[in-house]
């Protein structure tokens, strides 16, 4: 606790003021003209570090920094209103931090305006009282800076045709260049996820301060759990990708194609800066959390700028009764410009169910990439370290033998033939049944199209291609599908009713009619599904960090 | 001896004279008689005419000039219900004409058959067309001119729909009757009923609203990382570069003849084909039985 020179009361950060401030006596305090005992021993500590007391959170493991008792009530990471234990300790000391510039109200505004987006949000998250729980923690990030002076070479070409030979005058370019970026930001707290720290960004380094520990004074700090070197080749690959299309912009480079086809790399690494620095510095955030069941939801607001992203949740029951209102405009509209044929409904109502198929196989691997921490390189490379858990990394994918080039025109072949003559086999068989011979090839190219398309995508997610392989990404999903059948099977069910309908083609409505009731009501439990998966994502497990004293089972 | 003679005389001459009026008057019967043979002969033949109009041919509304056409080629009504179902169409000759075409064989589609039926019998007038196709066991209602204002392809999709049962039991006559009283009740501007267009749409509508409003929750709510440009445009960012120049170090050769043109310059292909004919206004709808 800082003490007020004047009253002996506590002294905490005021944002309006910028300064600390004690609201019993009024007095103001420059941070860095604020002496305290511990932070002159800190500023003459040589390795780096200064003393604070860090609560960690029983449940999740999470770290809090703070000067403040009170902060012990409650965990901003995962909802639990446990005390906190509590030690001092030496952390690393940051460069650099960035004072909250916008106050509380500021927050709840920005809040309350994000909310508004948030057509069919739960009323809880509307709740005064939850909103009072935001928090202002200072985040740590590591601020990468890039340099790089001095001459560079780097290859270009002209190509141009003379009779009948191809000519390729070859150029070596130089030039001098002085390329500095200062303060690329990155979240240095596996707490913190990528999605929610990258929705708030940027913030604006320049105006950043040395660190005292009084500016922490009335907040909060997390600590940095995430290596340094983890955002590094991220931030060199941004700063690579700025300098080449500035260079790239002069009419010599142009002129010789430098930078295209082969002489793309050498390029790149001629721009690569020679010089990196890496700082830690602590930045504003205002957090809130909501707990869910066993998951919890955050919402965030930039303490600089003000920016708010959060997960925002759907309820149920709004989103139903909006649906509803919604659709008896839709029914009129559709009576005006739309009569259906019983086959015509079917096929739209398979139609429909192949759409949620498409998004449910998304969230789905969404869901699994963010569980498995994929999608978070801070969490990925913090948690292997900390709980040494082999089932960590995502299985991996089944497919082999279909990498080779000669076995994928195989597979593309049989899919392609199989996929024709199946629906024409079984039309020949059950000629008889369907009774018209109007529309067969079109029912024939609309299955094969549909069987082709399906089957392409079970072996496309199980393949994946060069590029999607290099960002570590599968299209649609790279397989799991053990763990995506259970929500899955329901509209392909509808999407096989129809199928199997359209392809026996009854003489009778009734038949069509069934079918697409039966394949509407599938893409109903898919819809509701769809729901239920967004809330998943829109949600987080708990936080199991098991840093210090964390609980595994949280 | 003298008045013998002249007796004899004057018989034979009254035979002669009895024979020639005798000839005469078979003569005048006999002119009479073809006099009066020529219309008799029409009669019969109008008679005849009536009938085959009745049956098959034309039935003209002396009003609108709009006619009836019943070709029952595939003998699928008796002559009776022929009849009744020429004197139902008629109402329909008030907006325009109207046929009904049955065929036993047909090497093109329902729906081509009634079109080029269409064309041929009524070119491009309004009418409409009811056709039963035993080949593809399919009815089939095409339209064009002022009835397809009001017999849209929708409506001929729904009339079928709800007249193809009939067919499907063998009752030809009564899905002709019903699809043209349900025909004519459109032209009347009369609803006709279509339970199932309301409660399709009824579900399309509520899940293409849930897909909307899930559409939407998706578009609000994402978590947008800022383009790489918004980040570099908040750090400070220096890049310059100066003596930028060029020199000629090698060149390569390929030896890379010209092939003729012929790859790549495969020719542009034929125009848009298909049944799309310019100012097709026509259409209609139809249903297996």
């Amino acid at each position: 606790m800082y003490e007020c020179p004047n009253c002996a009361g506590n002294l905490k950060f005021d944002i309006a003021r910028q300064q600390l401030y004690c609201e019993y006596c009024d007095t103001q305090v420059d941070p860095y003209h604020f002496h305290k005992e511990k932070d002159v021993r800190e500023s003459e500590s040589p390795s780096g570090e200064y003393q604070v007391t860090v609560f960690t959170c029983p449940q999740c493991g999470a770290e809090i920094v703070s000067e403040d008792t009170t902060a012990a009530t409650f965990c901003s990471f995962c909802g639990a209103s446990a005390i906190l234990d509590s030690r001092v300790s030496r952390e690393r000391r940051p460069e650099l931090i960035i004072p909250f510039t916008k106050t509380k109200e500021d927050c709840k505004a920005a809040y309350r305006k994000l909310l508004r987006r948030a057509i069919f949000a739960p009323k809880e998250l509307k709740d005064e009282n939850l909103i009072e729980k935001f928090r202002g923690i200072y985040m740590p990030y590591w601020v990468y800076s890039f340099e790089k002076k001095g001459p560079i070479t780097f290859s270009g070409r002209n190509t141009y045709r003379r009779g009948n030979y191809r000519i390729t005058d070859h150029y070596q370019l130089d030039c001098q260049i002085e390329e500095e970026y200062k303060g690329l930001a990155y979240d240095a707290s596996s707490t913190f996820s990528d999605s929610l720290s990258n929705a708030i960004a940027p913030f604006d380094l320049r105006k950043g301060k040395a660190f005292v520990p009084s500016f922490l004074s009335g907040f909060y700090g997390d600590t940095s759990d995430v290596g340094n070197h983890i955002y590094l080749s991220e931030a060199e690959e941004m700063v690579i990708w700025d300098a080449s299309r500035c260079l790239l912009q002069n009419p010599v480079c142009r002129k010789y194609h430098a930078g295209q086809g082969d002489s793309w790399y050498g390029f790149q690494n001629a721009l690569r800066p020679s010089d990196r620095t890496i700082e830690l510095v602590m930045l504003p955030v205002w957090f809130l959390s909501y707990r869910n069941g066993d998951r919890v939801s955050y919402v965030v607001v930039n303490g600089q700028t003000g920016k708010a992203a959060g997960d925002l949740l759907v309820d149920g029951k709004r989103y139903l009764i909006a649906s509803a209102l919604m659709a008896v405009p839709l029914f009129f509209l559709l009576n005006l410009f739309l009569t259906v044929t019983p086959g015509r409904i079917l096929l739209t109502a398979a139609l429909l169910a192949c759409v949620c198929v498409v998004i449910l196989n998304m969230q789905l691997t969404h869901i699994l990439t963010r569980n498995s921490g994929e999608d978070d390189k801070g969490l990925a490379s913090a948690a292997p370290a900390i709980r040494g858990d082999p089932g960590w990394k995502r299985k991996r994918r089944i497919w082999k033998p279909w990498e080779s080039s000669l076995g994928k025109v195989v597979i593309m072949l049989l899919l392609f033939y199989g996929t024709a003559l199946l629906p024409s086999l079984i039309l020949s068989v059950t000629g008889g049944i369907g009774g018209s011979r109007m529309g067969r090839p079109t029912l024939l190219f609309v299955v094969h199209m549909v069987l082709f398309f399906c089957v392409g995508i079970l072996l496309s997610a199980g393949n994946g291609s060069r590029r999607w392989q290099k960002t570590k990404r599968k299209p649609l999903g790279g397989g799991h599908y053990k763990e995506k059948w259970p929500v899955l099977r329901k509209p392909i069910s509808g999407i096989v009713l129809a199928a199997v309908i359209l392809l026996l083609h009854p003489v009778s409505d009734w038949f069509y009619y069934i079918g697409a009731f039966g394949c509407m009501g599938t893409v109903f439990w898919a819809i509701l599904d769809m729901i239920k998966q967004h809330n998943l994502l829109a949600t987080r497990k708990l936080p199991q960090l098991n840093r210090r004293g964390g609980d595994d089972n949280g | 001896m003298g008045r013998t003679l002249n007796k004899r005389q004057r018989k034979i001459q009254t035979m002669a004279w009895a024979l020639v009026v005798k000839r005469l008057c078979w003569v005048l019967l006999l002119c009479g008689g073809m006099t009066l043979v020529k219309p008799l002969a029409c009669l019969g033949q109008e008679q005849r005419e009536q009938k085959d109009r009745e049956l098959n041919g034309v039935f003209t509304n002396p009003d609108t000039g709009y006619q009836v056409w019943v070709e029952d080629e595939a003998n699928l009504l008796s002559e009776e219900q022929l009849l009744e179902l020429s004197q139902i169409m008629q109402a329909i000759t008030e907006y325009g004409n109207v046929a009904f075409v049955s065929v036993r064989s047909n090497r093109r589609s329902t729906e081509d058959f009634a079109r080029s039926y269409y064309k041929d019998r009524f070119g491009a007038d309004s009418g409409t067309v009811f056709v039963i196709d035993m080949d593809h066991r399919n009815i089939w209602i095409h339209s064009d001119g002022a009835i397809y204002q009001a017999v849209t392809s929708a409506y001929a999709n729904t009339i079928t729909d709800n007249v193809y049962r009939y067919a499907s039991k063998g009752d030809y006559f009564g899905c002709a009757r019903e699809a043209f009283q349900e025909i004519d009740a459109v032209l009347k501007g009369n609803r006709i009923a279509q339970p199932m267009k309301y409660i399709s749409n009824a579900l399309l509508a509520m899940l293409l609203a849930l897909l909307i409003n899930f559409g939407l929750i998706i578009w609000f709510t994402r978590l947008q990382k800022p383009r790489d440009q918004t980040i570099l445009g908040s750090i400070s960012r220096t890049f310059r570069y100066s003596k930028l120049r060029a020199t000629h170090t090698f060149q390569t050769k390929v030896y890379d003849p010209a092939s003729g043109g012929s790859g790549g310059r495969s020719g542009g292909g034929g125009g848009g084909g298909g049944r799309s004919g310019g100012g097709r206004s026509g259409g209609g709808g139809g249903h297996s039985f």
